[in-house]
């Protein structure tokens, strides 16, 4: 049995049961109750070095659960234990009752619930990198991506990552994530309400270091490249360096995929290696200190043959990323993935599944 | 690792200060309502005790004033004895009262210069309350003697002589003397008792 305060963890021995009275803070973090969801307990930041890692990911042990919400939205549980390849254990997609769905699928048991908003549902800003210590470039990227958003600075949640230097630029650049406060506050009363606490939201272009951890280790120079994956009507392409037994994001770009369905009509395949084409182009030019040799794309929606047409007018080495050959899948994902693809959201899962195996298997800090 | 998750905007702040002030409110407020139960409850109970004290005021004053005086008792006492002799004149056990002449014989012959008689009062049983000044005891003395002896003829015996010496009359002695017919022949005459009662330095 393990109870959770929000992020504080008591194991108990196994045999050993404790009940405790509703109206403590305390959670069965099996079953999160809505009214303490509702309530949003939160230990202060001084206990937070009593937060287990196995929920919160990182260090290559846990279980955590991807999802993104909307009209119609997916969950992804991915679970990491020791050296093991990531398993990808659910998958489900759903509408906007979806999460209680999910819920009582037990799909957040034991697992840590992660918000990941979509490319329209976050915006992206290279800055260069402010001239304040690293724990003040969260408030500093604030008001530009305010100004970006067109909106109040304090209605915005934010975030800074600052990246390595890839040019002799004098300044290294800053990446600026930002999203609008309300829409995401409304997302997270809707969990609450299903009895779902989130306490870590993610964007999807985090799957794209997902995908180049998975690639497995490898000497740095090995692991750079450019990493792409179509997510519904958006192309995340990110430039990704090896470094430290990690993989940093240098550099970040969403694109919209070329217009026209079916996305097997003639002329897409070389409109999209046009796009990646173009985008690679510019991070040549940018990363003048890197040698970009490869490119990964997790394409799950278009067909084999015409991937490979798209590979052939690429000038880079350029393969497809397999979910097969990188994740343990289990039957019952393997149906949920039948189901997303049914509901044209295979990408979605997929990238969902790398953004959990990113936060599972970064390199404890 | 990209994290947006800012708790200070997404989590509802949870200042207490609110309700830790509504809630010393509250107990204030319970505090003072216990207390002014209490003090109603002690309010009531003093005033049943006022006015159960003031109902024994009441009574005791009454019971005060409503006390028979000294000259009440008196009179009972006169109204008594003459009830008595009524009834035992109708029972023909008196014999034949003095003449008020007789008496005025008898008290001037006992008058002398020591003693001053201030009052006498007979009843209608020759029960004879004599009030006087006297120079000092022995002229009392005396003055019983020889009202034993006038008596005597007339049956009458001096039952108690009482003395007293009054400051405002000092140094006259202040003497009270009854006597009385003897209740049946058989029974031999008692003498005197004597009462001397000091109401003051001797």
């Amino acid at each position: 049995m393990k109870l959770a305060l929000d992020r504080l963890h008591l194991r108990l021995p196994q045999g050993l049961s404790l009940r405790l009275p509703g109206w403590l803070p305390f959670r069965d973090a099996e079953a999160p109750s809505s009214a303490t969801a509702r309530r949003g307990w939160q230990l202060p930041g001084w206990l937070g070095r009593f937060s287990g890692g196995a929920r919160s990911g990182g260090g290559g042990t846990g279980t955590l659960t991807a999802f993104t919400l909307g009209e119609r939205g997916v969950a992804v549980r991915v679970s990491v234990q020791g050296g093991a390849r990531p398993r990808l254990e659910a998958v489900m997609a759903g509408d906007a009752g979806a999460p209680a769905q999910w819920r009582a699928a037990r799909l957040f048991a034991h697992s840590q619930p992660v918000l990941v908003l979509r490319c329209a549902e976050r915006q992206l800003l290279h800055v260069d990198h402010p001239e304040v210590p690293d724990n003040e470039l969260t408030q500093a990227v604030r008001w530009p991506l305010a100004e970006a958003l067109e909106c109040d600075a304090e209605a915005l949640l934010a975030t800074a990552v600052p990246l390595p230097r890839i040019n002799d630029a004098q300044r290294t650049q800053v990446l600026a994530v930002g999203a609008r406060l309300e829409p995401v506050r409304a997302q997270i009363a809707q969990l609450a309400t299903a009895g779902i606490a989130v306490r870590a939201i993610d964007i999807i272009d985090s799957a794209l270091r997902g995908m180049a951890l998975l690639q497995g280790p490898g000497d740095d120079a090995a692991r750079t490249g450019v990493m792409l994956a179509a997510v519904g009507s958006e192309l995340c392409i990110g430039l990704v360096k090896g470094e430290d037994n990690g993989i940093r994001l240098c550099a970040l770009r969403t694109l919209a995929l070329p217009s026209g369905a079916p996305r097997d009509a003639a002329g897409f395949e070389e409109q999209l290696a046009l796009h990646i084409q173009r985008t690679t182009d510019t991070f040549e030019r940018q990363a003048t200190q890197l040698a970009i040799r490869q490119v990964v794309a997790l394409l799950p929606s278009i067909a084999a043959e015409h991937r490979d047409d798209v590979r052939a007018m690429l000038p880079l080495a350029a393969r497809w990323f397999d979910p097969a050959s990188v994740f343990d899948i289990t039957p019952d994902a393997a149906a949920g993935l039948l189901q997303a693809e049914a509901a044209a959201l295979a990408d979605e899962a997929l990238a969902l599944a790398c953004v959990a195996a990113a936060r599972l298997l970064e390199p404890a800090p | 690792m990209i994290e947006l998750f800012d708790a200070e905007r997404l989590l509802p702040r949870r200042d207490a200060t609110l309700p830790a002030a509504a809630l010393l409110l509250a107990m204030a407020v319970g505090g003072l309502g216990t207390y002014a139960g209490h003090l109603q409850k002690s309010l009531r109970s003093e005033t049943a005790r006022k006015v159960a004290l003031e109902g024994h005021v009441r009574q005791a004053q009454a019971l005060a004033t409503k006390a028979p005086s000294a000259a009440l008792l008196a009179d009972l006492q006169r109204e008594l004895g003459l009830a008595e002799a009524e009834d035992e004149l109708a029972r023909g056990k008196v014999e034949t009262r003095l003449a008020p002449s007789a008496w005025l014989e008898r008290l001037a012959a006992l008058a002398s210069a020591d003693v001053s008689l201030t009052r006498v009062e007979v009843d209608m049983l020759g029960r004879t309350q004599v009030e006087g000044m006297a120079v000092n005891a022995q002229a009392v003395s005396g003055f019983v003697q020889a009202f034993s002896r006038q008596e005597a003829v007339a049956g009458l015996a001096p039952r108690s002589v009482e003395l007293r010496q009054d400051k405002t009359s000092a140094p006259h002695l202040r003497f009270q003397m009854s006597a009385a017919l003897p209740a049946v022949a058989a029974t031999p005459a008692a003498g005197p008792t004597t009462v001397a009662r000091a109401g003051g330095k001797p």
